[in-house]
């Protein structure tokens, strides 16, 4: 897969730290063989080099599924079926899978896919991810209702649970792992899921207090209630999410920091962890005091973690795992070519885009231009009079630098020296802050042919934000326009430069990693063969790159995004004024005004009209270039049932089973 | 003798001082922060987690309060596994690169020693040339290029070992061989050339005139002699295969500590990344002193002040 959120290799803080180990073993090495104490530092460092960008562009912030299983992607079209030796079917009830390393499996702290996938094994909240789809399940409550407003939820707990050392479980444990996950003090990533819930956010920035957020706990009848902000129709698939789930107060409180080690850990849900070598694997068996314990029918689980496509795929090779992911491209491409039927893919909830710099380069403001508004909303403890005495003093002066601002009467150098580093006088070449330059190079981007001829097909070309994956949803879409590149070059012609003459030479930037290049590379040649203008390539370490963009130093950005919930909101919410995602600073007030309308609608028709014509503005705009919706890909043995395919990526292990042994229970 | 350890060992902590210091700062220089994401975090929570690790603190209060730390032996909290200290990492994780260490330093020093021996006891023949061949590509071939052709000729060919992890034996063998290769390379280049060296002596020549069978040199005159140069680089070898291994470790998927440098430099995990600088500088400190302090055993030419 192609990249975000894992980790990256680069010129950054790597190299610093190699070259530091480089000098301190040069130093102690001392009189002794000086260039032999050097070789082991250099190898490391010729080999962050080498391994630079290797990344996975797994979604960070999975959260649940779609209504039907995804219909799976076609195969090859040419695929011609090779015959391979008939897996052995498993000898045990055992189903081992390779999972990538995880910063925490605590429920509360969990905010990455692996992290997700292992603690969501263990730990259960109100309700389940939905089986290969969206539909939520119920979990630890038995019913609900929503109010007519969609504001209030409430949820009945079952009857009898307890946790897996016979603690009995109450809706108090509820309120408690809640206010755990959103208090400050936890610093848990995740916590914004909760910001529907009323005073949530207000709490979690020490701004409220508990008793301000809506989540009440009624002992007697068992109910749960929660109120929310605004309605939200995917708060239930939020609640399915890990980071709702149980954490067992009792364990905590008597373990600390340590409850999570296998001698301490008590769970809610169908598995327990009995082994747990960091970086290594987990190994779980089934939990005898689950609720649904009968329904669970695989008997042992283990997490074989890994880092390298080429592992897992020889993982699953050799019989080590039953579910490998994710495999090296010409892997797929390979095994797609043999129509292999253990291979799937199925549409995952990321869209892959490259993003415009709409706004000025590094988010400056020009203070020879800027309107009164702009100043002051630019220019931090910028006072009204101040703006007004920059105003006046344009009027007869021109800034040549951003140090004259101390000229200006009522400002001194202090501020000045504040605030310098947004200030500018001249502006950079700006093209992308053109709507028409910025759809003529989209049109002149031929993506079918990217994805078919250049990515090997594997993925789904796009031509607008919001994955169709949700189609089985109920939700519409407005489709982008197509590959056009006569209607390109008219649209750069009628913006002042036929025939891309003239056009300044910007650079497209991406973090280091083989797909991204292959794409920058073939967006370079598309528009100086379609439009005629000539950009640059360039590529940098993750973290240098995220520190570009979060300054607005590009004009053109490798991007992705992936649903925070399964809802198209969750991609048209990102292009909102002042979003801290918004990485291009795009900004259309109407686009804005759409998105709070259909985010306070209640009606499901009215607001998927309001959620197509929030797209049909950001296409017209087109503040992004789509390239392509992502798709999740991995190998399964094929006696290995009820492991469906999912959108968001969202599996619980206690739906799979194997034919041979599913009369155990 | 005595002074000169302590004193060694007071230079070793003001070094150790020194590269703390300078790690500290060079890590904040790379541009982007420990919870830069591509999904930006919303500014409450990302507030709250920078409060938490006391990043939202002057940057010399950071450096004091974290010096205090390492002075007690505290590398604090890894920002990307809140729930785990850079001290449970080291103590979980090291021991594991220091088998992997040994197994290849032991492999290092049986080949090595071997080979050395065959090619400088007949110095221009055939098997010298092929042996210092075979030596010249272990050292010419790194073990970013070694480590996937054994795997794929002995686990995905041969299937006669598993492919990575560090459970059973059969685990351990190939990235021992893989990173315990080039440094066997070395040491049969220093041995061969301890041999050429005895061999021509006088006391060998006498050993010969004596009439004792060539197997009997060899064990009991030959090597003690050749094996100085060799026993003299075991030290500094030892040093760059324990902090060399991070390439092996990621191939064959050995939950080694070295793995954490290198993921803790790229998410900017400022605490992690010090405690493995900490641990690999220390370990480098002390294995030099050691050398210095055997050296003096081994050639009394060699005085120490």
């Amino acid at each position: 897969m192609d990249g975000q959120t894992s980790s990256l290799t680069g010129p950054g803080a790597s190299c610093g730290a190699h070259i530091l180990s480089v000098l301190c073993s040069a130093a102690m090495c001392g009189r002794l063989r000086r260039t032999v104490c050097l070789c082991g530092a250099l190898a490391t460092l010729l080999w962050a080099h080498a391994c630079s960008g290797e990344t996975r562009d797994l979604p960070r912030n999975l959260l649940e599924a779609s209504t039907t299983p995804p219909a799976p992607l076609p195969q090859g079209t040419d695929c011609k079926v090779v015959r391979v030796k008939e897996r052995k079917a498993p000898s045990s009830n055992h189903l081992a899978i390779t999972e990538g390393s995880f910063a925490s499996i605590d429920p509360a702290l969990v905010h990455e896919t692996a992290g997700n996938m292992v603690a969501s094994q263990m730990f259960e909240g109100l309700l389940l991810a939905g089986h290969g789809n969206l539909k939520t399940r119920y979990g630890h409550a038995d019913s609900y209702t929503i109010s007519e407003d969609g504001k209030i939820y409430t949820f009945h707990l079952r009857e009898g649970l307890e946790w897996s050392d016979g603690t009995p479980i109450t809706t108090d444990d509820f309120v408690w792992s809640w206010r755990r996950a959103l208090e400050p003090t936890t610093a848990a990533q995740a916590a914004f899921l909760f910001q529907d819930i009323k005073g949530a956010m207000a709490f979690h920035s020490s701004k409220g207090t508990w008793d301000d957020v809506g989540i009440r706990a009624d002992r007697e009848t068992g109910t749960l209630t929660v109120e929310l902000a605004h309605p939200a129709p995917y708060f239930l698939s939020l609640v399915s999410e890990v980071n709702f789930a149980l954490a067992p107060r009792h364990v905590i409180e008597a373990h600390g920091d340590k409850w999570l080690k296998p001698k301490n850990i008590v769970v809610n849900g169908p598995y327990i962890m009995v082994v747990h070598r960091n970086h290594d694997r987990v190994v779980m068996k089934r939990n005898e005091s689950y609720w649904d314990r009968k329904a669970v029918r695989i008997e042992k689980l283990s997490f074989f973690e890994t880092e390298s496509e080429t592992t897992a795929y020889q993982w699953y090779k050799t019989g080590l795992v039953q579910i490998a992911t994710p495999i090296p491209n010409e892997t797929v491409t390979k095994l797609r070519s043999q129509c292999r039927q253990d291979l799937i893919l199925t549409p995952n909830l990321c869209t892959y885009y490259l993003t415009f710099n709409t706004g000025n380069y590094g988010g400056k403001v020009n203070l020879n231009r800027a309107s009164r508004k702009t100043l002051l909303a630019k220019i931090k403890g910028l006072s009204e009079g101040q703006a007004d005495a920059i105003i006046a003093y344009r009027a007869e002066n021109t800034f040549s630098a951003p140090g004259e601002l101390k000229n200006v009467p009522g400002i001194d150098g202090g501020f000045v020296s504040k605030v310098r580093h947004q200030l500018m006088v001249k502006d950079r070449p700006q093209p992308f802050q053109n709507a028409k330059i910025r759809k003529a190079v989209d049109l002149a981007i031929d993506k079918e042919a990217l994805i078919a001829q250049v990515l090997g097909g594997d993925r789904i070309a796009a031509t607008h934000l919001v994955h169709e994956g949700f189609a089985d949803e109920g939700f519409s879409f407005a489709p982008g326009s197509p590959f056009d590149p006569e209607k390109a070059r008219a649209l750069l012609a009628s913006a002042g430069y036929p025939g891309g003459k003239g056009f300044p030479t910007v650079e497209l930037v991406y973090n280091t990693y083989e797909t991204h290049k292959v794409i920058a590379e073939y967006v370079q040649r598309q528009l100086k063969e379609n439009l005629g203008i000539r950009i640059t390539i360039g590529n940098m370490e993750w973290k240098s790159l995220l520190d570009k963009m979060y300054n607005h130093e590009f004009y053109i950005s490798r991007s992705s995004w992936c649903v925070d919930y399964p809802d198209p909101l969750s991609f048209l919410e990102v292009f909102t004024s002042g979003h801290e995602n918004n990485y291009g600073s795009y900004e259309n007030p109407e686009y804005d005004r759409l998105v709070k309308q259909a985010r306070e609608e209640t009606d499901p028709a009215v607001r998927n009209q309001l959620l197509v014509r929030t797209e049909e503005i950001f296409n017209r705009d087109q503040p992004v270039i789509p390239v392509y919706f992502y798709t999740h890909i991995y190998l399964k043995h094929p006696a290995l049932k009820g492991y469906l395919p999912h959108v968001m990526d969202r599996h619980l292990l206690r739906d799979s089973y194997y034919e041979s042994f599913a009369q155990d229970r | 003798m005595g002074g000169y350890i302590i004193k060694r060992l007071v230079v070793g902590v003001l070094v150790l001082f020194a590269i703390m210091s300078i790690s500290f700062f060079i890590m904040r220089l790379a541009p982007g922060g420990p919870f830069d994401e591509d999904k930006a975090l919303p500014p409450e929570v990302k507030a709250n987690v920078e409060a938490k690790f006391g990043l939202n603190k002057p940057l010399y209060i950071q450096y004091m309060l974290a010096m205090k730390g390492y002075a007690q032996l505290d590398f604090g909290r890894s920002f990307k596994e809140p729930d785990r200290t850079v001290m449970t990492n080291l103590k979980e994780h090291f021991p594991i690169s220091l088998e992997l260490g040994l197994y290849a330093f032991m492999v290092a020093l049986l080949i090595g020693i071997g080979a050395g021996m065959i090619a400088g006891s007949k110095p221009g023949t055939a098997r010298d040339h092929l042996t210092m061949s075979g030596a010249m590509i272990g050292i010419s071939v790194p073990n970013i290029v070694l480590g996937p052709i054994l795997l794929l000729f002995f686990a995905t060919y041969l299937g006669w070992l598993p492919y990575g992890k560090w459970d059973s034996w059969q685990h351990k063998i190939l990235p021992s061989f893989t990173l315990g290769l080039v440094y066997a390379a070395y040491f049969s280049r220093l041995m061969r050339g301890g041999m050429l060296e005895v061999i021509r002596t006088d006391y060998m020549r006498t050993a010969r005139a004596k009439g004792l069978p060539p197997s009997l040199i060899l064990r009991r005159h030959a090597i003690r002699g050749a094996i100085l140069p060799t026993v003299t680089y075991m030290g500094p070898a030892f040093a760059s295969i324990l902090t060399g291994s991070v390439v092996v470790e990621r191939i064959f998927s050995v939950p080694g500590v070295s793995d954490f440098f290198v993921k803790g430099a790229l998410n900017r995990d400022y605490p992690m990344v010090m405690g493995v600088v900490v641990l690999y500088s220390a370990l480098l400190v002390f294995l030099n002193i050691c050398v210095d302090i055997a050296y003096t055993y081994l050639d009394p030419r060699v005085r120490l002040r």
